[in-house]
């Protein structure tokens, strides 16, 4: 794998991370509220990113347009399957001569969800999970990292009709080794508050929601990213749109690895 | 426990000392058929619209809800309420599995139940009956404690003294309707309105031999669900069954089929148009 490659391929992989595998209540994070037994749920995205401050002599900026597609499907009340597919435009402005664009589907991660607590009252649930499974590569020459890497990890929701909390830590092991394949760490705080709600005819209960994340990378390399993410949700019973934005709080990115402006985030969500 | 076909809450008058009220049941005629006719559940853990579809979703794949009429879930209340067939048999734990695919908890039902009651006076030479309501007992994953509940249950008791007063002066038949819901310990059912039933005539119906109870009995189950009809009694010592109608000039050719349906040969029927409205006898 030649410098090159390997410099912008460990961007993409930082922006891509977990984030995609998400279709529940947050926009960045993964939480426990799973499908219904026998539900699907479709996520797709459309996540634009801004890369710069590249830490090598090469001074590149870099734009990314993803669409990562996940479907969730719960096999039981309590577990659940999900993957997701994301598709990738990457756009690489070198200090000189002509950009080089470039399309192709990133790694595909494939967990499962398992929920083994749950405590309900009237307004009220929290939900823990456990997160498994793998990350499988696409194969793609551009977007792959080539290697089966594991991951584990665990989710925890506190939600009222009036607010919703989540954590979740996630580990992927990336099993390539040396310095193409740092693990990753993440951590995922969530937030929401309900701005306003109602029960119409036409589309049932509805809510729009604020949303405040705060999202968090650590690379066995060094490399720590915490991310600010301000957002908005109108959720129906049957779907939701919502939208956000992810800035940079703290970046401390090791070489070849280029810093993230920011992110923007439109989202559509329907299940079946 | 299970609601069979129609929820069937029997409402009688014991006739003698030793005498077990569901053996007598085709001798007096007194009972309280329902159907239900709407459901409305309470269920924790209900936090978000994108939560209430899968409440729908799952509950709608059981055989009674009326895919037809309006499915509502309140996030607000916490509480999904949706038509049901009311020729359909209502099983409360089929409902509280289907809540509990869905991802949440089921908690108490309220069931808006339609019907009507019939019982008729003590004879002559019978004893002044007492009330006995026989209703499923509750399932233990059902819990009940509000403030609400209680009052019900006090409402419950004016109108059970409000019923037995009524049948002891007459014969006494009306279309209700009511909310059943559960308790702890046993289900309970609180009147939401009645309008006496006006008898258009009796017909009486002689059979060849109506050999046992047994008999009487599935005479009776079938004749009653026919429209129009408001009570049924049936005796096997007089091989006779009596019906009592809303139609002064009743369809004795539906009534003698159905009877010989059930596997009775009929060898006489008449009609004697009714005396006095919303009385017989």
């Amino acid at each position: 794998m030649d410098a090159w490659r390997t410099a912008v391929l460990l961007g993409l992989l930082g922006l891509l991370g977990f984030h995609s595998v998400s279709y529940s209540a947050g926009l960045n994070t993964d939480v426990a509220l799973t499908p219904p037994e026998g539900g699907t749920i479709f996520r797709l995205q459309w996540r634009y990113s801004r890369l710069s401050n590249d830490p090598t002599p090469m001074g590149r900026d870099m734009t990314l347009s993803m669409n990562p597609l996940t479907i969730a499907y719960g096999v039981t009340q309590d577990f659940a399957i999900l993957g997701t597919v994301p598709y990738v435009l990457r756009d690489v402005e070198p200090t000189s001569g002509a950009n080089v664009i470039d399309t192709g589907v990133g790694d595909i991660p494939l967990l499962f969800k398992y929920r083994f607590y749950q405590d309900d009252d009237p307004g009220v649930t929290t939900r823990w999970a456990l997160l498994g499974g793998v990350e499988v590569p696409s194969g793609d020459d551009n977007f792959s990292s080539e290697s089966f890497d594991p991951i584990i990890g665990t989710v925890w929701t506190h939600q009222r009709k009036e607010w919703w909390v989540d954590w979740d830590f996630v580990y992927k092991f990336n099993t390539v080794g040396g310095k193409d394949g740092d693990d990753e760490l993440r951590a995922d705080t969530a937030a929401s508050i309900r701005l306003f709600a109602g029960e119409g005819d036409s589309v049932g209960p509805w809510a729009f929601y604020g949303i405040g994340e705060v999202n968090a990378k650590y690379l066995t390399d060094g490399s720590t990213q915490v991310f600010l993410s301000p957002g908005l949700q109108f959720i129906t019973p049957r779907w939701i749109l919502e939208t956000g934005l992810q800035v940079p709080a703290y970046q401390d990115m090791k070489a070849p690895r280029l810093e993230n402006d920011f992110t923007t985030v439109l989202s559509f969500r329907i299940q079946f | 426990m299970m609601f069979t076909k129609y929820l069937v809450l029997l409402i009688l008058f014991s006739v003698g000392p030793g005498v077990v009220a569901g053996e007598t049941e085709h001798r007096t005629g007194n009972s309280l058929q329902l159907g239900v006719e709407a459901v409305r559940v309470e269920v924790e853990g209900l936090a978000c619209p994108f939560c209430a579809y899968n409440i729908e979703k799952r509950v709608k794949t059981l055989e009674g809800v009326d895919r037809k009429a309006e499915f509502n879930v309140s996030v607000e209340k916490g509480v999904a309420t949706f038509a049901w067939k009311p020729s359909v048999s209502f099983e409360p734990s089929s409902l509280n599995d289907q809540i509990r695919r869905a991802g949440f908890t089921p908690a108490t039902i309220d069931l808006t139940v339609s019907g009507q009651l019939s019982f008729r006076k003590p004879r002559a030479g019978e004893k002044q009956g007492q009330m006995v309501l026989h209703l499923p007992k509750a399932k233990q994953d059902i819990a009940l404690s509000s403030a609400e509940r209680a009052d019900r249950a006090e409402s419950f008791s004016l109108l059970q003294r409000q019923a037995e007063h009524l049948g002891q002066d007459s014969d006494f038949a009306a279309r209700m309707r009511a909310t059943v819901f559960q308790t702890e310990q046993s289900w309970k059912l609180i009147l939401a309105s009645w309008e006496p039933i006006t008898y258009g005539a009796r017909v009486v119906i002689d059979v060849e031999k109506l050999a046992c109870e047994r008999c009487a009995t599935g005479v009776m189950r079938v004749v009653t669900a026919l429209k129009g009809v408001i009570h049924v009694e049936a005796d096997h010592e007089e091989n006779r069954t009596v019906v009592w109608t809303t139609e002064a000039k009743p369809n004795t050719d539906e009534l003698k089929a159905t009877v010989a349906d059930a596997g009775f040969k009929v060898t006489r029927v008449q009609v004697v148009p009714q005396e006095a409205k919303g009385q017989s006898k």
